[in-house]
This record gives C-alpha cells, structure tokens and sequence, in this order.
C-alpha cells in the first residue's frame, strides 16, 4: 500500500514540539506546588511524575525529531547509531513514571493521614493562641469571683454576728420585760383611779397625767422588747404583698396622718403570691414607713415598690423616702437593737432590729442604702417558693 | 601513581565507556542482551506505563478525586496516557515483533537529492507493505500516536493548574 507519510511525519514532529513545551510547563506548576506546601505529599508526587514525565517527552520527542531531521537529510547510519540510546532513556523514564504511579495510593493514604494530624495540630494550636489571649481575661474574671465569694463570706460572718447579737439581747430583754411589764400595769392602774379623782386643770392632774405619759412611753418599750425577743413560731401562708402595703399604708395615713407626704405606688402585679406571716411582714412596713415619715418631716415621697428581682426566684420590696438620709457611720448599726437616732422618749431602737429578724425568719434578707440630705431606700428580698418554712 | 597502575585505571575506563556506547567486546561471563531483548524490555516497560495509568484512573475514581476538577483532569490524562501505550504497543508489535508490516521508501526525490549534493535523502513517500491491507491502515493510523500522548499532557498541565488555583484559594481563604 502506497501512502503519503506527511501526516505521520508533521504529526510527529509537531507533537514531539508540544511535547517538550508542555512537559516543561507541567514542571513549572508542579514546582510550584510543591513550594506552596511542602507537608503535601501528593505534592511530591506530582512532581515526581511531572519530571519523569519530562525526562521521558524530552528523550523521545529530541529523539523523533533528531530521527526526522536525520533520515530527511539522508544520514541514517547516524541516527541508527543514535537510535538505542534515545529508545532506552525514554523507556526508563516513563518506567519510572509508572513506578512512581504505583505508590501513589500508598502516598494519598500518608497524605490524608498527614492532612488529619496537621488539622488537628493546627486546632490545638488554635486553642492554645485562644487560652493564651484569653488567661488575662480569665485570671480577672477569677480573681473578680473570688472577691466576690470573699465579700461574701464576710456579709455572712457580718450576718451571724448580728444573729448571735440578736438572740444574745433577745434573751436577756426577754425577762427584764417579764419583770418590769407586771409592775408597770400596777404602776399604771393605780395612776388611773388617782387620775379619776383628781380635779382636772390642777397641778396634781397635770403631773399624773406626766406618769400616765411616760409609763405608757415604757410599757411600749417593754412591747417592743417582747416583740423582739419573742421567738414565736413564724405562720406563713400565701399572701399578696401589695395588700398587705397598702393595708399598711391606708393605716399609717388614718391613725398618724400624713402631712404633704406623698406616697407613690409602684408595683409589679405579675409578682405572685408569697409565702409570707402576713402579721409579721405588716409590723415590718410599720416600722420602715413609720420611719420614714419621721426622716420626711412633714413633706416629701415615700415610695414603695415591688419588682422580681434577678434569677426570677426572689421579690424585691423597696421603701424609699426623700428624708434627711442616714449618715454613713450609723449605717451599719441601724440594725443593731437600741441603737436609735430619734431623741430620747420617741424612739426604742427595736423597730428595725425587729425588721431584720422577722425577714430573715422569712429566708430573705434586708438591706438599707441612704445619701444625707437625699433620703433613704430599704430593700427587702423575699423567697418567691417557700424553702425551708415548713420544717420550721 | 606508578605507570602500571595507570594504565590499569586506563583500561577500566576504556571497557566502561565501551560498555556505555554499546560496543562491549563479547563476554563468557555475564548475560549478552542483544537480539529481540531491546524491544522487549521497551514493550514490557509500555505495558507496565498503561497498567500503571489505568490502575491510576481506576483508582482516581474509586478515592472520588474525580469529583475535583483539578483531579479530573489528571484521571483524563491517566485514560489518554493508557490509551496511547496501547498504540504504541500495537505498532512496535507489528513492526518490530510480528514483521506484520514493513515500510518501505517509494522512490528517491529527485528534488531533494539535488538540494542534498547528490547524496540519497528522505522522501515524504512510502510504501506499508503488508499481506493484509487492513493491518496496514491499522498501522498507518496507529503511527499518528501523538495524537494519543499530547492530549493527557495538556489535560495534565490544565488539571496541575487547577490544584494549584485551589491550593491558592485555600491558603488566602484560610489566612483572610
């Protein structure tokens, strides 16, 4: 058969060219690769097979087109000479191409197992940068908790401190007014039958009605005084808080009057019922708006308030008046028993030492912050579920 | 050095690069690889290359790199580098195993013996001989065999580009 070899020899030819050409630019990417992540094993081998690659277009194709320039040129006998060298360097490169080829499972297993550890290095490394910009921040956040438990073991030891005191006076007030109440009520009986035949406007009745006076300003301090002292069994049911202020309020305003106080209401009706000793909590908002209708005078607001307090699980009761303050040294003993800034004859020093043991008995607790000369803010926190009453 | 050893020194060398240029004197002791050896080994070494591709593409496609593209590419190149050692075993077999088929010049170019001073030059004529006509177009067909070993070069250098790319997006991915 007869044939032209044109096709065959311009197809060899040309092909041998973009062989070289596009052997080297596949080297050139497969460098780059490889620099672009030297860990990447797979990397490695793409290289690997790119070079083989190019050892083996450059050896056959150099090969073809030295054979098509030599035979066209008439010189056979030199590129039979040439011949096996070109044909056993290009059989050995792409033998190792093949070799290389081979392994290539083996090098993608390595590889997936070298990206996962490096995965894994790279997230603990991650954390390790995240802990290490983050300690200073932990360490105050620490140190801001441990303060806070500190301040808190010191309200708590402040707290006993004030209980034992508490139960230390109570004890010892307990049968002084035992011993002085029966006496009084002689004291006052007898005051009375004298008073009844005593001609009024006469200097004997004046100074009778003097003794009936101050007996009645003893007997209340012996009241307190049993009030405080009586360690009489805490009776809670479910009670609305607000009825029992405005209860307290409608009192207050009936019985002692209350000038140009006015009295604000600003409650939370979504607060539920308490588990409340509704005698007792009505003597605490007695003695805290009868306290602060004296620190008013005659004119100001007195503000009472309820809200849910933070967490969800307590109530916050705040009295708040617009008085002459609380100065910062007598803060911390307002709460104490007798301790009374009022003058002598119009104040016991119990009301609030009462205050504080009956909504403690509550579980709660009763807190007092005042500006001299802007006023005062009492701040009760109540349980929302009774805890521990019913073992009480 | 002394003179004798130097010679010695000189004789190995000598029989070396006899040994590398082909032409080694005969030898009783080791192994002559003459005759049909050579394009054994080069047959063999073709089937190993294909095997290894296919095995490779096989593989490519098991894995599921195929579902990148830059890995795609590479498993076309794979297919295409199997597919032309095939050619190429189908030709060196018939022209150099079997003798199915032999080329032959047509003529001298008068033209070109001219332009060569005389002297017998190649001629873009030939003549397949062969007792059958149809392993003869086979053969013709087969020879154009870069038509089979360009192309995987191409979908090799596109696929190696490709990863390349995305390594490049990655790393700026994850750096950003």
């Amino acid at each position: 058969m007869s044939i032209s070899w044109f096709s065959v020899i311009f197809v060899d030819i040309a092909g041998s060219l973009l062989m070289i050409i596009l052997s080297f630019m596949c080297m050139n990417v497969a460098v780059k690769l490889r620099r672009k992540d030297l860990t990447d094993v797979m990397w490695v081998y793409l290289l690997w097979f790119s070079l083989a690659l190019t050892v083996f277009a450059v050896s056959r194709s150099a090969g073809h087109l030295i054979k098509q320039l030599l035979l066209f040129s008439g010189n056979r006998e030199v590129w039979m000479v040439l011949r096996p060298y070109s044909g056993a360097i290009n059989t050995i490169a792409f033998i190792v191409a093949a070799a290389v080829t081979f392994f290539s499972d083996q090098i993608w297993k390595i590889n997936l197992q070298t990206l996962k550890d490096k995965r894994e290095l790279q997230k603990a490394h991650g954390e390790l940068l995240f802990l290490n910009e983050n300690l200073e921040k932990r360490v105050a956040q620490r140190t801001e908790a441990l303060m806070r438990a500190a301040e808190q073991k010191m309200q708590m030891e402040k707290n006993m401190a004030q209980t034992e005191k508490l139960a230390a006076i109570g004890e010892l007030s307990a049968g002084v007014a035992h011993e002085i109440n029966n006496p009084l009520g002689v004291i006052l009986g007898y005051n009375q039958l004298l008073l009844r035949e005593a001609e009024k406007g006469t200097e004997q009745h004046g100074d009778l009605k003097t003794i009936e006076k101050h007996v009645k300003h003893v007997r209340t301090i012996v009241s307190d005084l049993l009030n405080f002292s009586r360690n009489s069994r805490t009776k809670r049911g479910a009670a609305d808080i607000h009825d029992i202020a405005d209860e307290v309020i409608g009192f207050i305003r009936t019985h002692m009057g209350a000038g140009d106080i006015e009295v604000k209401r600003d409650y939370d009706r979504n607060l539920p019922e308490l588990p409340l000793d509704r005698d007792k909590i009505k003597q605490v908002f007695v003695n805290l708006l009868m306290n602060a209708r004296h620190a008013m005078g005659g004119s100001g607001t007195l503000t009472v308030a309820t809200a849910p307090a933070e967490g969800g699980d307590h109530a916050l009761i705040k009295v708040s008046d617009t008085g002459t303050g609380i100065k910062a040294e007598n803060l911390t003993r307002i709460f104490d028993p007798f301790f009374t800034t009022k003058p002598t004859g119009e104040g016991t020093g119990l009301g609030l030492s009462v205050s504080y043991g009956i909504i403690r008995n509550h579980d709660g607790d009763i807190t007092v912050e005042s500006t001299p000369g802007e006023g005062t803010v009492f701040t009760i926190t109540l349980p929302l579920e009774p805890r521990k009453w019913e073992e009480k | 050095m002394p003179a004798r050893d130097r010679i010695y020194i000189q004789k190995i060398l000598f029989a070396a690069a006899c040994l590398l240029a082909g032409t080694a004197a005969p030898s009783h002791a080791t192994q002559a690889h003459g005759g049909m050896e050579g394009i054994i080994a080069h047959q063999a070494g073709h089937l190993f290359f294909m095997i290894s591709m296919a095995t490779f593409a096989y593989w490519l496609r098991e894995r599921g790199a195929t579902e990148q593209k830059g890995w795609r590419y590479i498993f076309y190149a794979a297919l295409f580098f199997a597919l032309w050692n095939l050619d190429v075993i189908l030709v060196h077999l018939l022209d150099e195993q079997l003798m199915a088929v032999e080329v032959q010049k047509a003529g001298l170019d008068l033209i070109q013996k001219q332009l060569m001073g005389g002297k017998a030059a190649g001629t873009l004529n030939y003549i397949i001989k062969s007792d059958s006509r149809f392993l003869a177009k086979i053969y013709f067909l087969a020879k154009h065999d870069h038509l089979l070993c360009v192309p995987p070069m191409i979908f090799f250098y596109l696929g190696l580009r490709r990863l390349l790319a995305d390594s490049e997006a990655e790393t700026s991915g994850a750096s950003s």
